[in-house]
């Protein structure tokens, strides 16, 4: 059975290309702070806020899903 | 991936994680607190204040060495520290012997200018929280046991990548299935909170994992390449009378041109030769400012008597700290610091909630899932 938001499986580079990116990112503001006090310190701020927004980003998406959804249901 | 080697890895993840949960949670939870520990101390009252004096000529270093003292009799000075972040502020290390137990040292700074004493540095409920995450009160044993607690939380952290494949490819990235059971949610929380947070983990981890060995790389540099350095000198006895310490600090900041001294090594403590004072030079930049140079000086004459670069292992050490730390990008990066280390306690406990959700479903009895085993593990 397919449920919502599965799919067939999808491929190595699909799945890893987005915690990839992201993973870049952290290693390039972890170092930029390091390597820069000026502008390295803004982009390491950025960089390294990355998994808190992502993960703030998805908790919003699903609170909005769930009250529409919630909303639908009542009768 | 093969279901058998989606076992092992499940396996691996398992058991690693497990085994260092609670101490990985204690870390965490210290860590936290320690991120803001100069905020912490300052707030509480335990913060250095600054010297009232803020102009004029600074204070000679040998009239800082003699107020400090003063103030500790009988006690010898084992090293004079300048704070990077604090220009006004000098520390002094005095202790019973030149090579005491690092326990009995007193650190007290002094006004860069005015020479007054300011205050007891590294005292307060924070030292209490560092001794807690460093050692558990268990010195060299309880440091290199969380320094293993470390190794495990990366092996753990490598096979959740590896299982973040089988365990995630039919979904889209950052699918969150609220609709299934709460097993299921936070095994999707689970793993975009730990996927995310990823390199943060492997890095503070890591750095966290050689910072363990600070002590021992510390002692096998002494006993290589200080030894090394000094040893020309070795029949030498221990100075008659001292050198002005502002003759050292003048002549070695002369030998290293566009660098300042972090701290100067009396003769006879274990960063230097009996003979020889050790003036320990500093980058002005965020990262040449973690790669101490040390320079040897001799105790009568301040004369340089050699100066080398740190071998690479030390490097490594000194560049590490502050990765492990967060202390290199301001306070928004302290406080994103925070949030990356409580989304990492959400990943240890939600890995928790997991093992315990999972057993329990097993135990009743309702998992009577067979035929292939990716789904069953992902769902």
């Amino acid at each position: 059975m397919k449920l919502p938001g599965e799919r067939k499986s999808n491929g190595l580079a699909r799945v890893f290309r987005f915690p990839a990116l992201v993973g870049v990112l952290l290693l390039a503001g972890l170092l930029s702070a390091l390597l820069s006090e000026g502008l390295g310190r803004y982009f390491s701020w950025i960089a390294l806020s990355l998994p808190v927004s992502i993960c703030l980003w998805f908790y919003l998406q699903a609170c909005s899903r769930s009250g529409r959804t919630s909303s639908k249901s009542r009768p | 991936m093969k279901a058998r080697s989606v076992r092992i890895w499940t396996a691996v993840h398992k058991w690693t994680s497990l085994v260092s949960t609670v101490f990985l949670l204690l870390l965490c939870l210290t860590g936290l607190p320690l991120i803001f520990h100069h905020e912490i101390d300052e707030l509480l009252g335990y913060a250095v204040p600054p010297d009232p004096v803020l102009a004029g000529e600074k204070a000679t270093v040998d009239r800082i060495a003699e107020a400090a003292l003063a103030h500790e009799p009988g006690k010898v000075l084992q090293y004079i520290a300048w704070d990077k972040d604090d220009p006004s502020a000098v520390i002094a290390y005095t202790n019973v012997s030149r090579n005491g137990d690092p326990d009995d040292a007193v650190l007290r700074a002094f006004g860069a200018y005015s020479a007054r004493p300011l205050g007891l540095v590294g005292t307060g409920p924070m030292l209490i929280v560092l001794k807690l995450h460093t050692d558990m009160f268990a010195g060299m044993p309880g440091k290199l046991f969380l320094g293993g607690m470390g190794m495990l939380l990366l092996v753990a952290v490598v096979s959740g990548v590896v299982l973040y494949w089988p365990f995630t490819r039919r979904l889209d990235f950052g699918t969150i299935r609220h609709a299934r059971t709460r097993r299921v949610m936070w095994l999707d929380w689970h793993n975009l909170i730990g996927i995310t947070t990823l390199v943060w983990a492997l890095v503070v981890g890591g750095t966290g994992v050689i910072n363990t060995w600070a002590e021992l790389l510390l002692n096998n540099w002494k006993s290589t390449e200080l030894a090394a350095m000094v040893a020309p000198y070795a029949g030498k006895p221990p100075p008659a009378h001292l050198a002005s310490l502002d003759r050292i600090v003048g002549n070695a900041l002369a030998a290293a041109p566009g660098m300042e001294v972090a701290f100067i090594a009396f003769p006879g403590t274990p960063f230097s030769s009996s003979h020889h004072f050790a003036a320990f030079m500093r980058g002005d930049k965020p990262l040449t400012s973690r790669l101490l140079k040390p320079i040897l000086l001799d105790g009568e004459t301040a004369a340089v008597a050699d100066r080398r670069d740190l071998p690479v292992y030390l490097k490594a050490l000194f560049v590490s700290q502050p990765l492990h730390f967060g202390d290199y990008g301001g306070v928004p990066l302290k406080i994103i610091w925070a949030l990356l280390d409580i989304l990492t306690i959400a990943v240890i406990a939600s890995g928790l909630y997991l093992w315990f959700a999972k057993r329990r479903k097993f135990r009743r009895g309702r998992a009577l899932l067979t035929g292939n085993q990716l789904p069953a593990e992902a769902r």
